[in-house]
């Protein structure tokens, strides 16, 4: 089997496991440059913007008083002097203040990051459950009304805009049905001192709607993935082979047609999942759920640098472990892929 | 539609009950929700000078009196206050208060609330515009404070209202971190802090001991919710009582409710455009074949007279606005200290503009392009594509930009526009006149809005005088003088003041809207 083209590593020689931690220590090495990449471009196109203190002093100030403000923020040293200043900072884990809050722009990313990531976790969870049991559903009847109808549906799950489903889901499930609550993320519950809204009724409440905006495109695009592999798959020697050996079609189809599917699938998801963190921005804007997404839509539209470069260089890393996950299971589903 | 909704609604909420049972949105009583656009960027008072954090933080500390953008200041904990002579405000405070933690409520506190402004590190906007020209402070004793400032100044008592009050016991050396994490965050106010999430909420409960009139209610909650289609939907479906800001498209949606009281506030937020009336030769301004003009009409005021005659204000407001908002005349709100009512109405009339810019040399118009923020104003966007509309009517072919405002405010005063858009809320009619149209002073410190340059010494000289009288007849009269003489030259171009929109769940609140918008748990009354 070749290579996988999708991750950015190269594939390495040997399954054994000295190999696989080089591999793994190469690859976070690499991201060290990506992440400083990232910090250098984002640090550019916000100057070329330009700076936010005319939006944030009080409209009496007077013009030394607007000078001082931007000599507060370092925004008044040249570009080099401030990038030079932050790569410094960052050197010692500090990426700087927010503008806007006051707070260590990392800490107030990632004090934000356990709403996202149990919203992205969700939704990831219902893209996949639903979209793997719809899909094998439209592959086993694709001649059926239901395959049919399944796989209508999931077109139009692929073309509806995000902003568009989370207004209509607000009401018919908010505001004309009254089953789930608009707004906010519900009380949260300690488990193994994570604080997550998972861990209560009222959170769980809170979280089906915009957990379900997020996953609407995922699901879509699972059942799709499913079910064309499935029924590429259904056809292929080994599942006739298993048919004549007389094995019961739940034994084929969930231990024999689902792992062949899984592998590709496996790839999709590891992306999408970065994407679900990265693009939860627009759902948690419209249900006013408090994350990462939320934040940096604050912070982009007050040019909050710190905040911005901080969120962004989370979200690179975010991206680069779970591709690494992504290749580690990769290999475990199909160990002929390390051994090529 | 709405009796099918309603409907809906009906079967939904026994549907509901069955699937859900006891999981209703009913709410435990004497909680307060409310919905805004923004919340705090900080617990410390005198971080940041921004409508949001001034509003939230007056639950938790009092000021000195209130500023509620009407006519006059109303007493807080300051119970009167009076000129002693030309150079000093002698304050009495209120006696008996106390902070939540029982410390007494003492004049030092007032001169160190004060003496703190300055000094906060990093704010992106301090308070120094409302402390700076007092120059000392006396405190006779534990209820009186005196201030003084080197010339006759009328606005002190308006200034105070800014200066949220701390204990100099509790808070001194306290840093705004100390706020942000709750653990100094203790005033004289209605309520007392629980929790504060950054850019989401803040929750809030009663301060028992308050000096003032007992609060109805035991908590409330301040929610930030940035998009007006969500704060409504979340209103209507119960899970919030009170939001400002409808958008106007939603505006039919809102009164058609019967659940719900939507009201109309005039608010002191004038939209103005600000052309380049001083420049040679203007950026984004053409002859008709497309080459960039080699003068720049707009230095003639009667070409200024011109556009701004062109433009329908009431068709603006009727149409664009949905009625929410009003023609502006002048720099100031109806409701502004200073406001002058016998400023004439600018008339709508496109033929007599015509008229004016061929006097000017100008019959056939030229091409320009005007610019204005997008989502910095209720339908900014909007507003600009109907000036310009107007613009073109007369002759002068307008295309228009708007830019977001993270952008488009350093555009504005890096001059790279010959005529932008944009909206100032202050609430006195001199401090539109001082920060926008006085002569920009980077010695003084004047004119720090004043992104054109725009420079008339009549003007700046009767400003300055109503700036240090202290009869408020005489000043009132050089206000609206120096006011007429910005609009006779059309220094800038009013076009309408906004209105701020409150809906509430009429069953529930009743909300007291005031001018300058505060969204206050004080201002709510339960049903």
């Amino acid at each position: 089997m070749p290579c996988r083209s999708a991750g950015p590593g190269p594939c390495s020689p040997s399954p054994s496991e000295p190999r696989v931690l080089l591999y793994v220590v190469r690859r976070l090495g690499q991201s060290v440059l990506l992440l400083l990449a990232m910090s250098m471009i984002v640090f550019l196109a916000v100057y070329a913007i330009g700076d936010p203190v005319e939006l944030l002093v009080s409209p009496q100030a007077t013009q030394a008083e607007i000078a001082a403000t931007r000599a507060a923020f370092g925004l008044d040293q040249p570009l080099t002097t401030q990038y030079g200043l932050f790569l410094a900072n960052a050197l010692h884990g500090d990426l700087g203040r927010s503008f806007i809050f006051h707070e260590p722009a990392l800490a107030l990313v990632v004090s934000r990051m356990g709403a996202t990531l149990e919203l992205a976790l969700s939704a990831l969870l219902i893209a996949t459950t639903l979209g793997i049991a719809l899909g094998l559903i439209a592959a086993l009847h694709s001649d059926g009304w239901i395959g049919r109808a399944i796989m209508s549906g999931s077109i139009l799950g692929l073309s509806l805009p995000t902003f568009w489903v989370g207004i209509l889901m607000l009401l018919c499930f908010s505001l004309w049905l009254g089953w789930f609550p608009a707004i906010g993320r519900g009380r949260t519950g300690d488990v193994f001192g994570i604080a997550s809204s998972l861990f209560t009724l009222d959170g769980l409440r809170h979280i089906v709607l915009p957990a379900s905006t997020l996953a609407l495109g995922n699901t879509a695009l699972t059942i799709r993935l499913t079910r064309s592999g499935a029924v590429e798959v259904l056809q292929s020697e080994f599942v006739k082979y298993a048919r004549a050996r007389g094995l019961a079609p739940r034994r084929i189809l969930m231990v024999h047609v689902l792992r062949a599917v899984l592998i590709p699938l496996i790839t999709i998801v590891g992306i999408e999942f970065g994407g679900l963190i990265a693009f939860s921005v627009v759902t948690e804007t419209i249900f006013a759920w408090p994350g990462m997404g939320k934040l940096i839509i604050d912070s982009i539209y007050v040019l909050d640098r710190p905040v911005i470069v901080a969120y962004l260089m989370v979200i690179v890393f975010l991206f680069v472990v779970i591709n690494l996950v992504v290749d580690l299971l990769y290999r475990l589903l199909d160990p002929r892929i390390g051994a090529n | 539609m709405l009796t099918r909704r309603d409907g809906l609604r009906l079967a939904g909420a026994t549907a509901g009950v069955a699937a859900f049972p006891g999981l209703g949105h009913a709410q435990s009583a004497n909680r307060l929700r409310m919905g805004v656009g923004l919340t705090p960027n900080s617990i410390d008072p005198h971080y940041h000078n921004t409508g949001q954090n001034n509003s939230a933080l007056r639950h938790v500390f009092d000021t000195l009196v209130n500023e509620l953008g009407q006519q006059d200041v109303t007493p807080c904990l300051a119970e009167s206050w009076r000129l002693v002579d030309e150079l000093t405000w002698e304050f009495k405070l209120r006696q008996g208060v106390t902070f939540t933690d029982g410390t007494p409520f003492v004049a030092a506190d007032v001169v160190f609330s004060f003496q703190r402004v300055p000094t906060i590190p990093n704010s992106p906007g301090l308070f120094t515009p409302y402390v700076k020209l007092i120059t000392k402070f006396e405190t006779p004793d534990d209820h009186t404070v005196l201030m003084h400032t080197d010339k006759p100044y009328p606005f002190v008592p308006r200034d105070v209202a800014w200066v949220q009050i701390l204990s100099h016991k509790i808070h001194a050396g306290a840093t705004t971190d100390d706020f942000n994490s709750l653990k100094v965050a203790i005033g004289t106010g209605p309520y007392k802090i629980t929790k504060y999430t950054p850019g989401d909420a803040v929750e809030l409960v009663r301060n028992e001991g308050y000096w003032g009139k007992k609060q109805p209610w035991a908590s409330v909650q301040l929610k930030a919710i940035a998009q007006p289609e969500t704060r409504l939907i979340a209103l209507m479906s119960g899970d919030l009582d009170v939001i400002g800001g409808v958008a106007p498209q939603d505006m039919a949606r809102a009164q058609g409710n019967a659940d719900l009281s939507v009201q109309l506030f005039p608010s002191v937020e004038v939209v103005y455009l600000f052309p380049d009336s001083t420049r040679d030769v203007s950026p984004n301004m053409f002859d008709k074949t497309g080459k960039p003009l080699t003068s720049n009409p707009m230095r003639d005021a009667r070409v200024r007279r011109a556009l701004s005659m062109s433009i329908d204000r009431k068709a603006i407001v009727e149409r664009v606005m949905q009625k929410a908002g009003a023609p502006a005349y002048q720099m100031a709100a109806a409701t502004e200290d200073g406001y002058d009512p016998s400023i004439p109405e600018i008339p709508y009339d496109p033929a007599g503009a015509k008229k004016l810019l061929a006097e000017a040399g100008w019959p056939d118009g030229w091409k320009m392009t005007i610019n204005g923020p997008v989502g910095f104003i209720s339908n900014d966007d909007k507003i600009l594509q109907a000036v310009g509309g107007f613009f073109s009517r007369i002759g002068v072919e307008t295309s228009v930009e708007s830019v977001s405002p993270a952008v488009y405010f350093g555009k504005a005063t890096n001059r790279e526009y010959c005529l932008f858009m944009t909206s100032f809320s202050v609430p006195l009619a001199i401090t539109d006149l001082k920060s926008l149209i006085v002569t920009k002073s980077a010695q003084t410190g004047d004119g720090p809005f004043n992104r054109q340059l725009y420079s008339n010494k009549q003007l700046d000289d009767l400003v300055f005088q109503a700036q240090s009288t202290l009869d408020p007849a005489e000043r009132r009269k050089l206000i609206g003088k120096a006011m007429r003489v910005a609009m006779d030259d059309v220094a800038v171009m009013p076009v309408i003041n906004t209105v701020a929109t409150w809906a509430t769940r009429k069953a529930a609140v009743k909300y007291n809207a005031v001018p300058l918008g505060w969204a206050w748990a004080m201002l709510a009354e339960p049903v």
